[in-house]
């Protein structure tokens, strides 16, 4: 199953057990940009599947007016970098009315977020985790295979906050759509129900030498380049936080002080990335465990470029996640 | 959920402490930052806050008795139902810690906190985990004659286990400084055993690695098994080595025992040379041969945190193919 199926059976689920949720977007009822929404228009119909002009403000802010007087809406994006015509709602209204109005409103909202770079350029590659990271009461999710997608999207909808729910463009397998090469990409998931708390990590790979975390698409490039460093005699530890916003620092701090080292992987610009608050973290906490610096690989602070070379040279890969740690382990 | 209650690790110096006095008796309920007990550590009598709400369900070590940094003193039962069942370091402890350094008299402290000292010396690159290593084991750092292999130039935790294993082993060779080795035996001691209240709770399994120096040669690596199990109530630890032109087994341990065993290793199949199996020069059947013999494996009955071993059985490492890096792994069932 890829990741669109295993969130298309996450919603269908929800909608079944839930009368209150509905989804909003543009053109989801012929499936929506990723196929995120195709086959609900047949089952649920228009009432709860509604198509939206193209007015990200407008219809971001008809959801915050739903979740508050009780529904529980979800929202499609065609690539989430739209929302940023909606940046106003979500900061400014959505993510605050809870804290200002003394909890008297919750406006629980799933925003559908496809995300990252795409070969689309620079407009259409923003890495969304890292731009709301900053902005609290904004909870953030960014799985990276079908079995966590399902069980972290259900249980964002039952969550009464506003929740970010990021996936890599190279992750859904959306028929049409370019799908990471990886063997966590596509696999089985259980017809049970099942859900993940959002804040828990995940431990992909256990090893000795050296913590590996990375999320995303960032996650399954570091899967690949840990099974490289096995035949090297790297022991790698993958750890993927799954949830940005609430991270599971302490699944981090415990691998770290087993291993000593920490290389931290994310798809988004280096300045101020979630990946530059864990190696504070990791430091401040666990300091006199650390054999090595702490080593980040992110894109540099540019724009994605939208030539192919050039967006390759920018986002890291594999070959930037075996240099990063086979420079660390040197004299190991 | 039940929470161990821990004796904070006082200052970088302070290894024995002795509990003063409880505030709080079983039973009373404590929040977060209660003054719980006070501890006599060497020159100052500290108080140790709680770090966490919870019922006192029982005091484990008793006002007047011995304890050691990491060792549990208290159970505490959360009213949370989720998150972990150890506390390891916190912040909060951290901040008990800290408050305790400023207090701290004892000359290395000192050393460490006054800028001046530190000016006219070379600065060595070290990272915080072979510091942290280092202070453990007592050894300051302007001793540790090593070349920094990691990153940077900087001094790492396999090149201080290097040192040390080294020191180990001058150390048990002559016999002149046994008042020595004992002392450095007793350090690896106290730093195992506080690695091991980590240990018991999250690991099972444990790598030690071992430097060689020569061709042949006989180490006693029982006291780096024995921190290990000292947690361990009930159990069997497997001791083994991934190794095959070295050996592990038990036996007594002298210098002239360690002599013969030498001797055996290398003269008992000499005379059936040639042998055919040639690596890069290096003929090392009979290496290969008594590692077999010999074994590379024990399995031991922990009891009561103890090896349940004879009083002359020590683990004896054989290197036969050396100098070598080796590797001892520990799993405890």
């Amino acid at each position: 199953m890829t990741v669109v199926q295993a969130l298309r059976e996450a919603v269908r689920e929800e909608m079944r057990r839930d009368s209150e949720v509905f989804v909003l977007g543009e053109d989801i009822r012929i499936g929506g940009s990723f196929l995120f929404t195709l086959g609900l228009l047949d089952e649920f119909g228009p009432q709860r599947v509604l198509n939206t002009p193209i007015s990200e403000s407008g219809f971001v802010g008809l959801a915050i007016g739903a979740a508050i007087k009780g529904m529980r809406p979800i929202v499609d994006f065609q690539y989430s970098d739209f929302i940023f015509t909606a940046f106003d709602q979500i900061v400014q209204q959505g993510s605050k009315l809870r804290y200002m109005s003394g909890g008297q409103v919750q406006v629980p909202i799933v925003f559908q977020m496809p995300t990252g770079a795409s070969g689309r350029g620079a407009q259409h590659a923003n890495s969304m985790e890292s731009f709301f990271y900053h902005i609290p009461c904004i909870k953030i999710v960014s799985p990276a295979t079908p079995y966590d997608a399902k069980g972290l999207f259900k249980s964002a909808v039952r969550d009464d906050n506003m929740i970010l729910f990021c996936v890599h463009k190279h992750l859904y397998g959306s028929k049409g759509r370019n799908l990471v090469k990886s063997s966590l990409s596509v696999h089985h998931v259980p017809e049970e129900e099942y859900l993940i708390p959002l804040g828990k990590g995940d431990v992909k790979r256990v090893g000795r030498d050296v913590t590996l975390v990375a999320n995303s698409l960032m996650l399954h490039y570091a899967f690949n380049a840990s099974e490289k460093l096995m035949g090297e005699g790297i022991e790698v530890e993958l750890i993927d936080p799954r949830c940005i916003v609430p991270f599971d620092v302490e699944l981090v701090l415990e691998s770290v002080r087993k291993t000593g080292r920490l290389v931290i992987v994310e798809e988004s610009n280096e300045r101020g990335g979630w990946g530059a608050q864990l190696a504070a973290d990791v430091v401040a906490t666990s300091f006199e465990y650390l054999d090595a610096p702490i080593i980040r690989v992110a894109a540099p602070d540019v724009p994605v470029p939208f030539a192919p070379n050039l967006e390759k040279a920018v986002i890291p890969d594999e070959e930037r996640i075996l240099s990063a740690v086979r420079n660390l382990m040197q004299g190991m | 959920m039940q929470i161990e209650i821990v004796v904070p690790q006082i200052g970088e110096a302070v290894s024995e402490l002795t509990i003063v006095e409880w505030y709080k008796k079983e039973g009373d309920y404590i929040r977060k930052g209660d003054p719980l007990f006070s501890v006599d550590a060497d020159k100052s009598v500290v108080e140790v806050e709680s770090f966490t709400d919870g019922v006192l369900e029982k005091i484990v070590v008793r006002a007047g008795d011995t304890v050691y940094p990491n060792q549990v003193v208290a159970l505490v039962k959360s009213e949370q139902e989720t998150g972990k069942t150890s506390v390891s370091p916190t912040r909060d402890e951290w901040t008990v810690s800290g408050a305790l350094l400023v207090k701290e008299t004892s000359e290395d402290i000192q050393d460490i906190r006054t800028g001046e000292d530190h000016r006219n010396r070379p600065r060595t690159f070290i990272s915080p985990r072979a510091k942290k290593l280092l202070n453990q084991r007592g050894i300051p750092l302007d001793e540790l004659k090593v070349r920094g292999t990691g990153v940077r130039g900087i001094i790492t935790e396999k090149d201080v286990v290097a040192y040390l294993s080294e020191l180990m082993e001058s150390a048990s060779k002559s016999p002149q400084s046994a008042a020595e080795s004992q002392a450095v035996e007793a350090h690896i001691q106290r730093e195992e055993t506080e690695a091991s209240s980590v240990f018991h709770l999250k690991k099972v399994e444990e790598m030690i690695t071992i430097k060689t120096e020569k061709k042949t040669q006989v180490l006693n690596v029982t006291s780096l098994i024995v921190p290990l199990v000292e947690k361990v109530k009930e159990g069997i630890v497997i001791v083994s080595i991934p190794h095959t032109t070295a050996a592990l087994f038990l036996a007594e341990d002298d210098l002239q025992l360690r002599d013969d065993f030498i001797k055996i290793a290398e003269n008992w199949l000499k005379e059936l040379r040639p042998f055919t199996h040639v690596k890069s020069n290096n003929p090392n059947t009979e290496a290969h041969v008594l590692s077999a013999l010999f074994g590379s494996q024990l399995v031991l009955v922990i009891k009561e945190g103890r090896l349940d071993i004879g009083k002359y059985q020590n683990l004896l490492f054989l290197e036969m193919d050396g100098p070598k890096e080796r590797q001892i792994k520990i799993k405890i069932i």
